[in-house]
C-alpha cells in the first residue's frame, strides 16, 4: 500500500505542476500590462523608465521562459513571489486569510454531512412516498438558491429577528468562542447546505442500490429485521461511493466560499481572488489558483486514503 | 444468468410496436414523475418570459425614473422599482434572456465536446484515455467558478452580435471536464458490452462504432447531465454577474440586479433582492428537478 | 390405464418417494394450490399457478423448469421474501406445523434463518463485501440461538470445517474477496445450515461455478442434508444434476408443475410431453450420440399472456382440445403424478416426443443429397482456414485503487488449426484462456507473443483498418443475447449495416431483401425485421447474432459460449440451427463452450485447456470414448448425471482443491496441484503436447 500512496503522490505533483504551466501561460495571454495598469489605475502616469523599472522590481522584464522556470522553481520552495499592487509577498498575503478559509470549509463541510446522512437516508428508505418527493423537492431547493442571494436573505431574517448582523471581525475561538461560532454558524450553513443536498441525492440513490443487492437478500433470508438490514449492513456499503464524492464536491464547496465571502465581507483567500483580479494582479491570481489546486489535490488524497481504510476490498490484498 | 431467465424480462418481449410511442411516453413520464412534470412546465414559462419580454414586460427595462426610486411593489411596478427607479418587473422579465440563452447555449456546448471526449476515452481506452484523464483531474482542481473568473479575467469582454462570446466560452470551459468524466464511467460498460466488440469483429470503422452505436446507448444518461448542467450554468452566469464579471449593465441580469446592492438597501427595499433571486432560484430548481426526473424514469433498473 | 387421484391428497406419502425410509415421516413443508401474482405496469403477471408438493426430511428434492417456470418465485414465496407487488395465495401452506399464511411477519423472520434457510445463485455478491466472513456466519447464530460471541465463534468454526473450508481460524476473520466463488458458496450452505433448520431451500446454487466446483458442492450439500436429516428444495434447470442428486423431481412450466415423482422413474418413464422433450433436447455425454437433438420448437412463454388450460399446448405436437380445459394432476402408471391429459396414452407407448412440423431441417434439408454429409476429415494440413502458432497473451491487471500491476498468463504457447468444415470444439473452465483465443483469433486483440495466420497470410500485428478484408471471412457469436445486440438498432439495421459497411450490396432494396432470406434461413419470420431487440426472446436474438454473423458469408464463425445462456430446450434448436447451417455453408466453427454435452453435440474435433494452455486435442469420437489427460478424465467424470435418460453415473472422481490463480501458475505442469497421477517431476517440466494415437496429442508426462 506504500507503494501506491507514493504513486498517487507523484500524480499529484504532475497534476500540480500542469496546473501551474497553464495558469502561468493563461495569464500570459493577457493584453496590456499588468504593471502599467496598478500605476495607470491609481490616477498617475508613469514614464517609460519607471515602467521598466518597476517591471524589473517584479521580475517581468526577463524572458518568459525564465520567469516560467523561476515560478516553477519558486513553487516547490513555496515561495510565490510578490503581489503587485500590496507588493508583499503572496504567501503574506495568503497566510493572513487562509486560516479563516479553511474554518469555514471544514465547518460547511460538517454542517454538509451532519444535514445529508439523515435526509438521504430517509428518502431511500421513504422511496417513491411523498415524504420522498418532499426530500427531494427540498434538496434540489437546496442546490437551486444561489449562495449569494441565500446569504442576503438569512441577514435580513437576522436583522428583521434579532435588528443586529454578527460583524465579521477576526476573533479566535480561544478567546471569545460564542462569539466565533456566531460569526461561523452563519456562512458555514449557507454554504454547506448546498453541500448537504448533493450528498443527500447521493446518498440516497447509493442505499436504493445497495438494498437491491444480492448480499442484501441473503439478510433477509437470514431472519435479520430490517432495521438492522439497513443500519448494519447497508450504510456502510452506501457510503463508499459518497466519500468518493466528497473529494470532487469539495472543490465546488470552495467556490461557494468564494461568492460567500464576498457577501458576508469575510476576509478568506476567496475574497482576496475577487481582488486579485479585479485588480489584475497577475501574481497574485497565479498563486491563488495553484492554492486552490493544491488543496483539492490534497482532499482528494485524504479521500483516498479514508476510502482504503473504509474499504476491505481495498485495504486487505 | 438469473437477470436473464427473470420472467420479469418478458414484459416487453412479443408485443408489437403500439402507435403514437412519443405521445406515449411523455404521458408516463407526467404519471411516474409528477415533478419533473412540473419542472417541464415551470421551464416553458421561463421562455416564453424571456422570449417575449418586449410584448409582456409593463415598462422600458432600461428607464430610470427619479421620481419613483425604491419604490414598493404596487400596480404600476408589480415588483416595485430598484434604485434608479427601474420597474423590476420589467427587468426581471428582460433578465431570463441572458440567463436561458447562456444557460442552455452553454450546457449544450459543453455536454456536446465534453461527450465526445469522454466516450474517446472509454473507447480507445490505453494511452489516449490516460491523456484525457489527465487532463480533466488538471482541469478539475480548479473550482469551476475560479476557473471562469480566471478566463473571464484573460480574455476580457468580446461582444458578437449582442452576445458576450469570450463570457460563453467561460461558462463553457469548466463543465467539458466535468460532463467528460461522467460520460466516461457512462460509456465504459457499453464498451465492454458484446455488440460492441461484434462491431469491431464486423470490420466497422472507430468513428461508425463511436457515434453510430456508442453515443446513441448513452442518451439517457446524457440527458439527464444536461438538464443538471443547465441548472448549474444559470447559477454560474448568476454568480458571475453578481460579482461583477459577467453581464455587465444595462443589461438587465437577474444576477446583475443583485450585486452591490448595500445591506441598507435591501433591508428597506427587500424587493429589490428578493424577486430576482427568487427568478434564478426558480429557473434553476425547474431544471434541476427536471435532471432528477429524467434520470428516475430513464433508469431501466426502476423500469420494471 | 387406472387414475389414481388418490395420490394427490395421501398425507404423508410420498409418491414414487425412496424406499421405506420416508414412507411414514411428516413432510417438513406442504405446499397445496400456491398462487403467486405480480401487479406489473402491464398488468397482472401469473407467476405460478396452482403449485402442490411435499418436502421431507432428508430427501432432495428437485424443482427443474426453464424461464418463466416461476420455479425461483414459488420459493421466494415459500421463504416469504416476495416483493412488495406481489400477492400469494394458497390452499395450504405448511411448514413443520405451523401454517405460514397466518404468520405475521415478525414469526416470519424468526423462522427464516432457523427452521429455514435458502442459498442463492450467485456467490459472487451474496455475501456482504464489508463485513467478514466471519461475522456473517455468526450473524443468524447470535441473533436465532442466543448465542455470546464466544460460543458462536466456535460454532461457526465447525460449520467452516463442516462445509470443508481449510485453514478455518484464519480465514474466518477474512473477508468475502478473498474467498474463490466456490468457497463463497460454502460459506453460504454453512450460513444456511447453522442454525439447525428443517428445510434448506438451494436456487440454482452451482449454476455460476465451474463443472470441478459444481461437483465438490453437490456432494457436500447432498452429503450434509442426508446426514442432518434436511430437507432440501434444490432449484436448476440442469437436467444431469436432477438425474444424479435428486430422489425426487417437480417439473415446472409456465407458473404450473406439469409432472413430480421419482426422479429416476420420471427420467426413464416421463409422463408429461414436456419432460419427454425435455429429455429429447439434452445432448448425452455417454452411450451413441444422437445425430440430431430433437428440440422443442417456440420459446417458453410470456407470463404476461399464458394460453388456458396447458401452459406448454402452443408448443406441443399432440395438444388436443381438451389442453385448453383446466388441467389436472392425475397418478400414473408408474407412481408419478403427471398434469398431462394425454399420459395414459404416453403409458402405452402408443405416444412420442416429436418436435412439430415446420422444424428448419425440412427447410436446409433439399440443399443437400442423401441427408448431412459427412464432416470433413482433420485439418487440411498443406492449407489451413485459421492456424494458431504459439501464442501467448499476457495482461496487465490492476487490483483495485491501491494494487500494484500484475501480470496474468491468460494463454501460454498455444497452436491450433482449424480448416474447412471443421468444427473444433474448445472446453475448458474459468481462467483456461478458451474466451482469449477466440478474441485473439478475431483479432480483437492482439497477441503479446505468436502468430495468427489466415489463409497463410500473418495478420498477427495488422492494424484494425488492414483487417477489414480478413473480418469479412470471420465472425462471431456471443454468449449473451442480451447484450450482444445494439439496442437501438431495428433487426433490419443490424442485419443490412456490414452489408452496407462491406459494399456487399448494391441497393438499400436488395440489402433489404437479403435481410428477410437470412432471417428465414435461421428460423425467424420476415415480420420480426423491423422490431427491436428488446421485443425478442432470448433464442429468437440469439438467432438474430447468427444471422448478422451469416451477414457476410464469412468461412469461420467462432461461436462464444453461443448457447450456453439459452434454455435447454431453446439450446437444442440453436445446436440444431449452427450444424444445418455449417452443411449448408461450408462453415468452419471455433465453439467455445464449458459443457461437454454440447461440444460433443456438435464438434468435430476436441481440445481442452487448463490455465491458458492446451492440455488434448483429440477427435470427437475417441475423446468422449476415452480421454486420456487426468483433467480431460477429471472434466467428463465431474458432468453431473451423465445421461438423464437413466444409464446414471457412479460416485463421480471428485476432483480436490480449487483450480490455481491465474496470477501464480504452479510450476511446471499447472494441473499437478489437482492430479491424482502427480510426480515430482511434474513440478520441474512443463509438458508438450506430443502424440498419443492417431490425430491425437497429450500434454502429460505420465502418459505414453
Amino acid at each position: 500500500m506504500l507503494f501506491f500512496l507514493l504513486k498517487r503522490l507523484g500524480q499529484f505533483a504532475f497534476t500540480l505542476w500542469c496546473v501551474a504551466t497553464l495558469i502561468f501561460f493563461m495569464l500570459r495571454v493577457l493584453p496590456g500590462d499588468p504593471v502599467e495598469f496598478k500605476y495607470v489605475a491609481e490616477g498617475g502616469a508613469i514614464t517609460a523608465e519607471q515602467l521598466q523599472e518597476q517591471r524589473a522590481r517584479f521580475g517581468f522584464d526577463k524572458p518568459l521562459s525564465q520567469q516560467y522556470f523561476s515560478w516553477i522553481a519558486g513553487l516547490t520552495r513555496l515561495e510565490l513571489g510578490k503581489s503587485i499592487w500590496s507588493e508583499n509577498p503572496i504567501t503574506q498575503e495568503i497566510g493572513g486569510r487562509l486560516g479563516i478559509t479553511v474554518q469555514l470549509a471544514l465547518a460547511a463541510l460538517v454542517v454538509g454531512l451532519l444535514l445529508a446522512i439523515p435526509l438521504g437516508v430517509a428518502a431511500a428508505l421513504a422511496r417513491g412516498t411523498w415524504l420522498d418527493q418532499v426530500i427531494r423537492v427540498c434538496t434540489v431547493t437546496g442546490q437551486s438558491v444561489p449562495s449569494f442571494w441565500l446569504a442576503m436573505l438569512v441577514q435580513l431574517a437576522l436583522l428583521s429577528a434579532f435588528g443586529w448582523i454578527p460583524a465579521m471581525e477576526a476573533v479566535a475561538f480561544r478567546e471569545q468562542p460564542w462569539e466565533y461560532l456566531a460569526q461561523l454558524i452563519v456562512p458555514a450553513v449557507v454554504v454547506g447546505w448546498r453541500l448537504s443536498s448533493v450528498n443527500a441525492r447521493l446518498l440516497r440513490s447509493s442505499l436504493i442500490e445497495v438494498l437491491g443487492q444480492d448480499y442484501v437478500r441473503t439478510a433477509h433470508a437470514k431472519g435479520v429485521s430490517p432495521t438492522r438490514v439497513v443500519w448494519r449492513h447497508s450504510l456502510a456499503n452506501a457510503m463508499l461511493p459518497t466519500v468518493a464524492v466528497i473529494g470532487i464536491e469539495f472543490a465546488g464547496l470552495l467556490g461557494g466560499l468564494v461568492v460567500t465571502e464576498q457577501v458576508f465581507n469575510i476576509n478568506g483567500i476567496g475574497r482576496l481572488l475577487i481582488q486579485a483580479i479585479s485588480y489584475s494582479d497577475l501574481a497574485l491570481i497565479q498563486g491563488l489558483v495553484m492554492l486552490f489546486a493544491l488543496i483539492y489535490v490534497t482532499v482528494g488524497f485524504a479521500v483516498d486514503v479514508v476510502q482504503a481504510l473504509l474499504d476491505p476490498r481495498i485495504r486487505v490484498h | 444468468m438469473s437477470s436473464s431467465h427473470n420472467p420479469m424480462n418478458y414484459t416487453n418481449a412479443f408485443r408489437a410496436p403500439r402507435r403514437h410511442p412519443y405521445l406515449r411516453a411523455a404521458w408516463r413520464f407526467t404519471r411516474a414523475q409528477p415533478l419533473g412534470a412540473l419542472a417541464l412546465i415551470l421551464i416553458v414559462v421561463m421562455l416564453v418570459a424571456g422570449s417575449f419580454a418586449p410584448q409582456l414586460a409593463p415598462h422600458d427595462p432600461l428607464l430610470a425614473q427619479y421620481d419613483a426610486v425604491l419604490a414598493p411593489p404596487s400596480t404600476d411596478h408589480l415588483m416595485g422599482t430598484d434604485n434608479y427607479g427601474r420597474d423590476v418587473f420589467s427587468r426581471v422579465l428582460y433578465g431570463a434572456r441572458p440567463a436561458l440563452l447562456l444557460g442552455i447555449t452553454t450546457a449544450l456546448l459543453g455536454a456536446v465536446f465534453g461527450a465526445v471526449l469522454g466516450t474517446a476515452s472509454a473507447y480507445f481506452g490505453g494511452r489516449v484515455d490516460a491523456v484525457i484523464q489527465r487532463a480533466n483531474d488538471v482541469l478539475l482542481s480548479i473550482p469551476l467558478i475560479v476557473c471562469a473568473l480566471v478566463v473571464v479575467a484573460v480574455l476580457g469582454r468580446r461582444e458578437v452580435a449582442g452576445v458576450d462570446v469570450n463570457l460563453m466560452l467561460a461558462i463553457t470551459l469548466p463543465y467539458i471536464p466535468v460532463m467528460a468524466r461522467v460520460m466516461r464511467s457512462a460509456a465504459l460498460p457499453v464498451r465492454l458490452s458484446p455488440f460492441i466488440d461484434a462491431a469491431r469483429a464486423q470490420g466497422f470503422s472507430h468513428v461508425r462504432i463511436i457515434f453510430h452505436h456508442m453515443l446513441p446507448n448513452l442518451i439517457s444518461p446524457w440527458l439527464v447531465m444536461v438538464s443538471a448542467f443547465t441548472a448549474q450554468t444559470i447559477l454560474l452566469e448568476a454568480s458571475l454577474s453578481f460579482l461583477g464579471v459577467g453581464v455587465h449593465e444595462p443589461t438587465p441580469a437577474w444576477g446583475l440586479m443583485l450585486s452591490s446592492v448595500s445591506v441598507e438597501t435591501f433591508t428597506t427595499a427587500p424587493w429589490v433582492v428578493l424577486f430576482p433571486g427568487l427568478a434564478i432560484s426558480l429557473t434553476v430548481f425547474a431544471f434541476s428537478l427536471l435532471g432528477d426526473a429524467l434520470r428516475d424514469a430513464l433508469d431501466p433498473r426502476t423500469r420494471h | 390405464m387406472e387414475n389414481n387421484s388418490a395420490l394427490a391428497s395421501a398425507p404423508g406419502h410420498a409418491p414414487g418417494g425412496p424406499a421405506a425410509a420416508s414412507e411414514l415421516v411428516a413432510p417438513v413443508l406442504r405446499v397445496r394450490d400456491l398462487t403467486v401474482q405480480f401487479s406489473t405496469e402491464e398488468g397482472p403477471v401469473q407467476a405460478v399457478r396452482g403449485l402442490s408438493y411435499e418436502a421431507y426430511p432428508g430427501e432432495v428434492l428437485a424443482i427443474v423448469g426453464e424461464s418463466g417456470s416461476g420455479k425461483s418465485v414459488s420459493s421466494l414465496a415459500v421463504m416469504g421474501l416476495l416483493a412488495r407487488n406481489a400477492t400469494m395465495s394458497a390452499g395450504t401452506l405448511v411448514f413443520d406445523g405451523i401454517d405460514l399464511t397466518r404468520v405475521s411477519e415478525r414469526q416470519m423472520r424468526d423462522l427464516r434463518g432457523r427452521g429455514m434457510a435458502m442459498i442463492f445463485q450467485d456467490p459472487m455478491m451474496a455475501l456482504n463485501p464489508v463485513i467478514t466472513v466471519g461475522d456473517q456466519l455468526m450473524e443468524p447464530l447470535r441473533l436465532h440461538l442466543g448465542m455470546d460471541a464466544r460460543r458462536a465463534r466456535e460454532r461457526a468454526l465447525e460449520l467452516l470445517n463442516l462445509v470443508g473450508i481449510p485453514d478455518a481460524r484464519t480465514r474466518i476473520d477474512q473477508y468475502p474477496h478473498q474467498f474463490s466463488g466456490g468457497m463463497r458458496q460454502r460459506v453460504m450452505i454453512a450460513i444456511g445450515l447453522s442454525c439447525n433448520p428443517k428445510l434448506l431451500i438451494a436456487d440454482e446454487p452451482t449454476t455460476a461455478l465451474d463443472v470441478t466446483i459444481q461437483a465438490q458442492i453437490l456432494e457436500l450439500m447432498q452429503d450434509l442434508c442426508k446426514r442432518l436429516k434436511v430437507a432440501l428444495v434444490f432449484i436448476t434447470h440442469n437436467l444431469g444434476v436432477v438425474a444424479q442428486y435428486a430422489d425426487r423431481v417437480l417439473v415446472m412450466y409456465g407458473g404450473s408443475m406439469l409432472e413430480q415423482g421419482a426422479a429416476q422413474t420420471v427420467f426413464k418413464h416421463p409422463r408429461h410431453l414436456y419432460t419427454a422433450g425435455l429429455l429429447a433436447s439434452v445432448p448425452t455425454l455417454e452411450g451413441p450420440r444422437k445425430d440430431r437433438l430433437e428440440g422443442i420448437e417456440g420459446s417458453p412463454p410470456n407470463p404476461l399472456s399464458l394460453p388456458p388450460g396447458c401452459a406448454f399446448a402452443p408448443r406441443c405436437s399432440h395438444a388436443q382440445s381438451a389442453c385448453a380445459g383446466q388441467m389436472q394432476l392425475l397418478g400414473t402408471d408408474v407412481g408419478s403424478l403427471s398434469a398431462c391429459v394425454r399420459a395414459p396414452e404416453i403409458a402405452a407407448g402408443a405416444l412420442r416426443w416429436m418436435p412439430r412440423a415446420g422444424d428448419l431441417r425440412r427447410r436446409l434439408a433439399p440443399q443437400r443429397a442423401g441427408g448431412r454429409a459427412a464432416p470433413a476429415g482433420p485439418a487440411d494440413a498443406a492449407q489451413p482456414l485459421l492456424r494458431m502458432e504459439s501464442l501467448e497473451k499476457t495482461y496487465a491487471l490492476k487490483t483495485g485503487l491501491f494494487g500494484r500491476t500484475l501480470k496474468v498468463q491468460a494463454l501460454r504457447n498455444v497452436s491450433l488449426s482449424i480448416g474447412r468444415r471443421e468444427t473444433v470444439g474448445v472446453v475448458g473452465e474459468s481462467g483456461c484462456g478458451k474466451s482469449t483465443l477466440g478474441r485473439l483469433l478475431l483479432r480483437l486483440e492482439e497477441p503479446t507473443g505468436g502468430r495468427v495466420l489466415f489463409r497463410g497470410e500473418d495478420i498477427t500485428h495488422k492494424p484494425d483498418r488492414a483487417l477489414r478484408g480478413f473480418r469479412r471471412h470471420t465472425q462471431v457469436v456471443f454468449q449473451d443475447p442480451y447484450s450482444s445486440l445494439n439496442p437501438r438498432q431495428r433487426v433490419q439495421d443490424i442485419l443490412t449495416e456490414p452489408m452496407r459497411v462491406h459494399g456487399l450490396a448494391s441497393s438499400s432494396d436488395e440489402a433489404a431483401a437479403e435481410a428477410v432470406r437470412l432471417l428465414e434461413e435461421v428460423g425467424l419470420r420476415p415480420d420480426h425485421a423491423p422490431r427491436y431487440p428488446h421485443q425478442l426472446s432470448g433464442g429468437q436474438r440469439q438467432r438474430v447474432a447468427i444471422a448478422r454473423a451469416l451477414a457476410m458469408k464469412p468461412e469461420l464463425i467462432v461461436c462464444d459460449e453461443a448457447v450456453s445462456a439459452l434454455d435447454v430446450s431453446v439450446q437444442a434448436q440453436v445446436v440444431n440451427l449452427l450444424a444445418d447451417l455449417q452443411d449448408a455453408h461450408d462453415l468452419s466453427y471455433l465453439f467455445i463452450g464449458h459443457d461437454l454435452a454440447v461440444v460433443r453435440q456438435i464438434a468435430t474435433r476436441v481440445v481442452v485447456m487448463y490455465l491458458g494452455r492446451i492440455v488434448e486435442v483429440a477427435e470427437r469420437d475417441d475423446f468422449y470414448r476415452e480421454p486420456l489427460h487426468p483433467y480431460s478424465r477429471a472434466l467428463m467424470a465431474a458432468v453431473p448425471g451423465a445421461a438423464p435418460s437413466g444409464h446414471g453415473a457412479g460416485a463421480p472422481l471428485l476432483l480436490a482443491g480449487e483450480p490455481p490463480s491465474p496470477l501464480a501458475p504452479p510450476s511446471g505442469c499447472a494441473f499437478r496441484t489437482r492430479c491424482p497421477m502427480a510426480t515430482p517431476q511434474c513440478a520441474e517440466v512443463v509438458p508438450e503436447l506430443r502424440p498419443a494415437g492417431a490425430h491425437r496429442q497429450v500434454a502429460c508426462l505420465r502418459i505414453d
